[in-house]
């Protein structure tokens, strides 16, 4: 058996080895992001075989739960930590190629980043919870200003000021929790909640609730996405969108559903969800800067996640995790895609990557996310859009899901405005590197053949149900 | 026949093609044509094995049919994809790889939306068709590709709302459950499902993608509009004689015999064809005058399936089929004058027939077809339509169709002129005949048109089967006269006839020799100007656009336009929620705050 | 098989008697046009003159196979449709044929002719052709509005049901005399005489789409014409006029076929007079004054025509 704690001992380790690499060699020490990321993939994949039997508890510290710290993993969650392991692992191959001075540091924050993440979602204590995202939250800050730049300080700064702000939130609502329960365990205090003052109870879920939709850009609390999107350096924006934010929005199904089981309060998430994919596709439309751009559409798609959770079935929650991983692997195509647009350009103004598609090592893979994003056939994000549709009008959403309809078509405007510049045949075809094509290739390879057999991952979506039901 | 051939013949094989062809590069189409050849004979071959096979994917139950039906429309489909494929060899010179395996995945998404019996394959296959399309249409401009997508994308969400609705009262993708849903639902699923399949057919308010789609690659548009515009047709035949059925069509009332829903899409029909047509007539560019011909030749379709007799769907399924054929040889026709010469506004061509008389033939014929001449079959179908409406004594749809088919003598002629007939430029002295290949992929499709103005029998036995498939009566007709109520026609006689006249006519014409000249050698009241070009198909209907004049000023493009403009404005101000101040942040984290939490006490 | 030699024996026959009468028509009208222009004229007989020598003569221009086509199809599409229009009530293939088939025959001859005078690269015959087409799309609009009452009206599309109908003086003119009206100012612009004489008009376009033509390819254009006088006027005739039928040749014979064609012969002549009267004392409209003409009063006259036989047919029950 493998533990699960090994998805946090390996990047801990692996991340405070990398300045003592770093003495040594500079070059050996930016090999350390794919080495922590790849091992971790792979500890992932054997988590979530495991999962398959039952959720895996993994008992630290030698008390057992509910006093001591445990991480607990069930087959969403191991899905959700391969994921986060997955994209960055491809996403730090991208990072080869652009290095970031000074590495060490730069290594180390990516991996602290990938390490919180997978933290957030694999932890069973709610202030374990707390603290994995203290460390996302810091080593994004820290990566969102790693340009050096004005956008990236001033991105950053936005994020440092809503991101504390959420922060307080989660610590007062654990500590609400605390103070009633004397628990921080999930599953205890999920057993445990009809003790609580009901109104304390309402005060902890909300404070959690909006402290943790900052990582997961729902809507209002998403304002920093944006700028710091635009700020940060592009593969470091593809984290965020599939790294971060998957794990800020998996934290939020687990207060939901795994903790709280507020069915009542759904619809408001479902509301919520609405406003997100709303204002996002429609600032996207408008948008006329690439990053910022996709940055937009991010929040959209984090909206239809959301949307997904709000309408709480079955179907709708598959879907959403559809979503969630299609959405993970496409952004961060386009994000890195988009790093190779600034690195041949110097800039991120839409007008300015005219033609810059036509090679068809970064055409293709180009296409076949954004056709994913879109929505359609063949590709992953497929089951995503169809899957929190339908199950929307089998839930009674008819004008929430004409909206979200609505909001879809605005979303295939602007993408295919994207398509039609990065295509456009004023320019000649430019050469591209295997550290540009190779990644992006990769993550639409798995678009593709997760798209045409998506039965694998139909197979660890069969256990939603439990999920849904308060399980793991 | 199984499940497995059928899958593996019509859509795993396309498939398998399509990557195969991406990857040889110069010889892409030759192999991408072969293996469009294979599902055309398979599927002539296969007429009368109707079957129907039931499986389950992703959980869901799924189903796969050959039937009367779609036997037909993949028949049309699969003899314009090959013959486009076949012309494709020569003239698409950039990329070709590309362009022959997109058009095999659009080929696997149209087959598999015909097969399909239940609504997820069909909403996954028609979103294949339409990405392909999308992508082939970024091949020749980018915002054409966006304008097709973003209407591709509200015909789309149409249908996948449709198909939420049925799934919402039946639980199931099956179309045999839809008889499950109650009668009050039709009234928000009909118009959904007519919106969302009328996109792709062009249908009035919504077709605005088509003149900007169909001016991108000819040989690929060739299929688009002769093949793919047909799924729309197949698609609303299906809401409304497979899905909703004639009772359900009647439960909103009917006007003398036919369905207010049917007379409203007739109504829809009828208009499509005569605005159609006269904004084709005033098209300077050839291949959006096509397009604004396709927008009103499937106006008839609609016509046709809106008024729901027997003769009028009947006539529908013919014209749709006669659509297919012959405004694929148009747009073949144009790609093979575009291959030539590179050029596409008509007033800039003009004598290419001399230089290309077996093109030019194709076209012809292809016009006779289209303008309803009675050589070809193109009269048979719009014949059957309108004694279908005027049998029903219906003032306003048969004029407008009528007189819509005049308008089509005037574009069909814009075109003979303009491009093929008329003064030869001197820059086009040396063009050549198309090869043999090319010239094959028209005639193929032309063999049928001229057989089935002979004998119409042997087509009408065909839809015979389809009309009494779902539940209608058959048509009236033997192997070569057909009737309606109210009249009919012989065609046998009717090609002795002329064939008589035309000898009469030869030998009188035998008699005497004649002196051949040059085109500059003609009567100019006196005048011999060499040096000018004296073609005269610039602003070929000027007259007519002057009294027409205030009436073009009003677009409906124009109109998207300004919608468009309009919500970007108010987008912008949506955006500006996003104020970059963290201040302005903060403050929303804490009102965040509040509002979840007094809805929270509110509701928990 | 004696019968079916009888059939198209008879046939020719009545084709190439309409043919001749046609001919006739035109040299009426040339007779008639210039006493009322104060000129003498030419005799009446003088377009059988002139056919004749123009197929005897030498020809002296052909461009090209396409250019050939205006007189082949232009003559063959005109006996065609001589072929399926009741001739004094006498049948032919009419048949065999309805209205709307009768319709698109009638294209076939003008395409043609279109073809030819299109190859023959005069920039004249491309105005002429244009002029032409707008014209017709100006007077099929009044015109498909008449059929389209007649056809509701007496709920067919089949002329030999039609002529039945009107049998013993029941004349569709009586009954539906708004839609006559409109469909004799068709008739007008159909048979392009003035005011409607824009597509030919010599002085402007050098006859317009005949431009090119002379010598064996004006003479087949011009038994087309001969024969389309007789098309345009007999459809009007059979149309609202009952074809002539007085008689009932099932109870009549043989001589009930010859009054007939008498008769059919004069109403043929009656119309014709009165269209060549008018084109005698007008001016010539422009195409887009005729298009505008055509589009209004006609296309008025014509639907309340429409209106009058849907009221009578669909909410009165007429059944004539």
């Amino acid at each position: 058996m493998i533990h699960p704690v090994l998805l946090i001992a390996i990047p801990l380790f692996l991340a405070f080895l990398t300045p003592i690499v770093g003495i040594g060699s500079k070059k050996y020490a930016r090999y350390m992001a794919p080495l922590a990321a790849g091992l971790n993939t792979l500890v992932s994949i054997f988590v979530l075989f495991e999962t398959f039997n039952g959720p895996v508890f993994d008992i630290l510290s030698g008390f057992s739960p509910p006093l001591g710290i445990v991480l607990m993993v069930g087959p969403l969650g191991a899905l959700i930590a391969l994921l986060i392991s997955f994209t960055s692992f491809v996403v730090s191959l991208n990072c080869l190629k652009y290095p970031k001075e000074p590495v060490v540091k730069y290594t180390m924050l990516y991996i602290l980043l990938m390490m919180g993440a997978t933290g957030m979602v694999i932890t069973g204590d709610l202030f374990n919870l707390f603290v994995f995202m203290e460390i996302t939250s810091i080593a994004s800050y820290g990566l969102a200003s790693f340009n050096r730049d004005k956008r990236g300080y001033l991105g950053a700064i936005k994020y440092v000021v809503v991101g504390s702000i959420g922060s307080t939130f989660v610590l007062v609502g654990i500590g609400l929790i605390y103070a009633q329960l004397r628990t921080l365990n999930m599953l205890d205090i999920s057993a445990r909640l009809s003790q609580m003052n009901s109104f304390t109870a309402i005060v902890a879920f909300v404070s959690l609730f909006v402290g943790l939709s900052v990582e997961a850009e729902i809507f209002p609390l998403n304002t920093w996405v944006p700028d710091a999107y635009r700020g940060a350096p592009s593969q470091i924006s593809a984290v965020f969108a599939s790294v971060a934010a998957k794990a800020g929005i998996f934290a939020i199904a687990r207060i939901i559903f795994t903790i709280f089981g507020y069915s009542n309060y759904l619809w408001f998430v479902v509301i919520l969800g609405m406003l997100t994919v709303i204002i996002g596709e429609f600032s996207a439309y408008v948008e006329r800067d690439l990053k910022k751009m996709l940055a937009y559409s991010s929040i959209a798609q984090m909206g239809m996640i959301v949307l997904g959770f709000g309408i709480g079935t079955v179907l709708a929650l598959q879907g959403a995790f559809f979503q969630m991983l299609s959405h993970a692997i496409a952004k961060a195509v386009l994000f890195m895609a988009a790093g190779y647009f600034v690195y041949r350009t110097g800039t991120t103004k839409m007008e300015s990557i005219r033609g810059l598609g036509r090679n068809p090592l970064i055409g293709i893979p180009l296409t076949i996310s954004v056709l994913s994003i879109m929505g359609l056939p063949l590709f992953l994000g497929f089951y995503g859009k169809f899957y929190i549709v339908l199950a929307g009008i089998d839930a009674g959403y008819y004008a929430i899901i004409a909206l979200i309809l609505l909001a879809s078509v605005v979303e295939v405007a602007y993408y295919a405005r994207f398509l039609k510049i990065v295509f456009d045949k004023s320019a000649e075809p430019k050469e591209v590197t295997p550290g540009d094509y190779v990644p992006m290739m990769i993550l639409a390879v798995v678009l593709v053949i997760f798209g045409v057999y998506p039965y694998p991952i139909l197979d660890v979506l069969s256990h939603v149900a439990s999920f849904l039901a308060g399980g793991v | 026949m199984d499940l497995q051939t059928l899958f593996g013949i019509f859509i795993v094989l396309p498939v398998l093609g399509a990557f195969l062809s991406y990857s040889l590069g110069k010889r892409a189409s030759i192999v991408a044509t072969a293996f469009s050849a294979v599902p055309l004979i398979f599927t002539y071959l296969r007429m009368g094995d109707w079957s129907q096979y039931t499986f389950t994917a992703l959980g869901i139950n799924m189903s796969f049919e050959l039937n009367p039906l779609n036997w037909f429309f993949i028949l049309m489909t699969s003899l314009t994809s090959f013959s486009a494929l076949l012309f494709s060899i020569s003239s698409v010179k950039e990329r070709q790889n590309g362009f022959a395996s997109l058009m095999l995945f659009a080929v696997a998404g149209a087959n598999g939306v015909l097969l399909a019996r239940d609504f997820l394959s069909l909403f996954v296959f028609w979103e294949i068709m339409s990405w392909s399309i999308f992508l082939l249409v970024m091949r020749a401009s980018g915002e054409s590709a966006r304008i097709y997508m973003i209407f591709g994308a509200i015909s789309a969400y149409f249908i996948l709302f449709g198909i939420g609705i049925v799934y919402h009262y039946t639980g199931s993708f099956l179309y045999s459950a839809v008889g499950g849903v109650p009668a009050y639902a039709w009234k928000y699923l009909l118009p959904i499902f007519i919106v969302g399949f009328g996109v792709k057919m062009a249908m009035m308010p919504l077709h605005i993608w088509a003149p900007h789609a169909y001016s991108s690659e000819q040989s690929f548009v060739a299929y688009l509009s002769g093949g793919l515009s047909k799924l729309g047709a197949y698609g609303i035949f299906l809401t409304f004689y497979s899905f909703a059925t004639v009772g359900v069509l009647a439960g909103f009332g009917t006007f003398r015999t036919v369905t207010i829903p049917g007379y409203a899409l007739a109504l829809v029909g009828a208009f499509t064809a005569f605005i159609g047509t006269m904004l084709a007539i005033f098209q300077d560019d050839l291949r959006k005058l096509l397009a604004y011909s396709s927008i009103a030749q499937l106006g008839y379709v609609l016509v046709g399936f809106g008024l729901g007799t027997p003769l009028a769907v009947g006539g529908a399924l013919f014209h749709a089929f006669n659509h297919a054929l012959f405004k694929a040889v148009l747009f073949l026709g144009s790609a093979a004058v575009i291959y030539r010469t590179g050029e596409y506004r008509i007033s800039e061509l003009g004598g290419i027939a001399y230089r290309m008389p077996f093109t030019f033939m194709a076209v012809l014929i292809s016009i006779f077809a289209l303008a309803g001449i009675p050589i070809t079959s193109g009269f048979i179908s719009k014949w059957m339509i309108y004694e279908a409406a005027i049998s029903l004594k219906f003032v306003i749809v048969t004029p407008l169709m009528l007189i819509a088919s005049v308008g089509a003598f005037l574009y069909s002629f814009r075109i003979l002129y303009g491009v093929f007939l008329g003064q030869l430029h001197r820059r086009h002295e040396h063009i050549k005949e198309l090869p043999p290949h090319m010239l094959a992929a028209m005639y193929i499709l032309i063999v049928p048109m001229m057989v089935f103005a002979v004998a119409p029998g042997l087509i009408f036995d065909w839809i015979n089967s389809i009309l009494v498939y779902y539940g209608m009566n058959g048509l009236t007709y033997t192997t070569f006269s057909y009737q309606s109520s109210v009249g009919g026609a012989n065609m046998l006689v009717f090609f002795v006839a002329f064939m008589a006249a035309f000898m009469v006519a030869m030998g009188l014409f035998m008699m005497k020799k004649a002196r051949t000249v040059d085109q500059y050698d003609n009567y100019l009241g006196g005048e011999v100007r060499t040096d000018v070009e004296l073609h005269a198909a610039h602003n070929f209907y000027k007259p007519l656009r002057e009294v027409w004049e205030p009436l073009l000023k009003y677009s409906t493009e124009r109109f998207y336009t300004r919608v468009a403009r309009f919500f970007a404005g108010g987008f912008e101000e949506i955006k500006k929620v996003y104020t970059g101040n963290p201040q302005d942040y903060a403050a929303y984290a804490a009102m965040a705050f509040i509002v979840f939490f007094l809805i929270g006490w509110w509701l928990l | 098989m004696m019968d079916l030699i009888i059939d198209i024996a008879l046939n020719a026959l009545y084709v190439l008697l309409a043919v001749a009468y046609g001919l006739l028509l035109l040299g009426i009208a040339r007779k008639i046009n210039a006493r009322v222009h104060n000129r003498v004229g030419p005799p009446v007989y003088q377009n059988f003159i002139d056919v004749g020598k123009l197929l005897a003569k030498k020809t002296n221009i052909r461009h090209n196979w396409i250019f050939d086509l205006a007189p082949l199809f232009g003559l063959a599409g005109a006996l065609l449709t001589l072929l399926y229009i009741p001739m004094g009530g006498y049948r032919l293939l009419s048949g065999d044929g309805d209205l709307i088939l009768l319709l698109y025959i009638m294209v076939i001859p003008s395409l043609g002719m279109a073809l030819g005078s299109g190859a023959s690269a005069n920039p004249n015959a491309g105005v002429g052709v244009m002029r032409a087409l707008t014209l017709m799309l100006a007077y099929e609009m009044p015109f498909l509005l008449t059929l389209l009452s007649l056809m509701i009206f007496y709920n067919t599309t089949s002329l030999s049901v039609l002529l039945c109908k009107q049998q013993g003086f029941r004349w569709a003119i009586f009954v539906l005399p708004l839609s006559a009206l409109a469909a004799d100012m068709a008739l007008q612009g159909m048979m392009m005489k003035k005011p409607f004489d824009i597509p030919i008009a010599p002085h402007e376009i050098g006859s317009g789409p005949m431009v090119e033509f002379g010598g064996k390819y004006l003479g087949m254009l011009m038994l087309f014409g001969a024969a389309f006088a007789v098309v345009e006027t007999s459809l009007f005739v059979d149309l609202f006029l009952g074809g002539g039928v007085i008689l009932n040749p099932s109870q009549y014979g043989i001589i009930a076929y010859m009054v007939n064609y008498f008769v059919w012969m004069l109403l043929v002549l009656v119309v014709w007079v009165i269209a060549v009267f008018i084109n005698a004392v007008f001016p010539r409209f422009r195409i887009e004054q005729a298009f505008k003409f055509y589009w209004k009063w006609p296309t008025v006259i014509a639907a309340l025509g429409l209106a009058q036989a849907y009221v009578m047919s669909v909410i009165l029950g007429v059944v004539p």
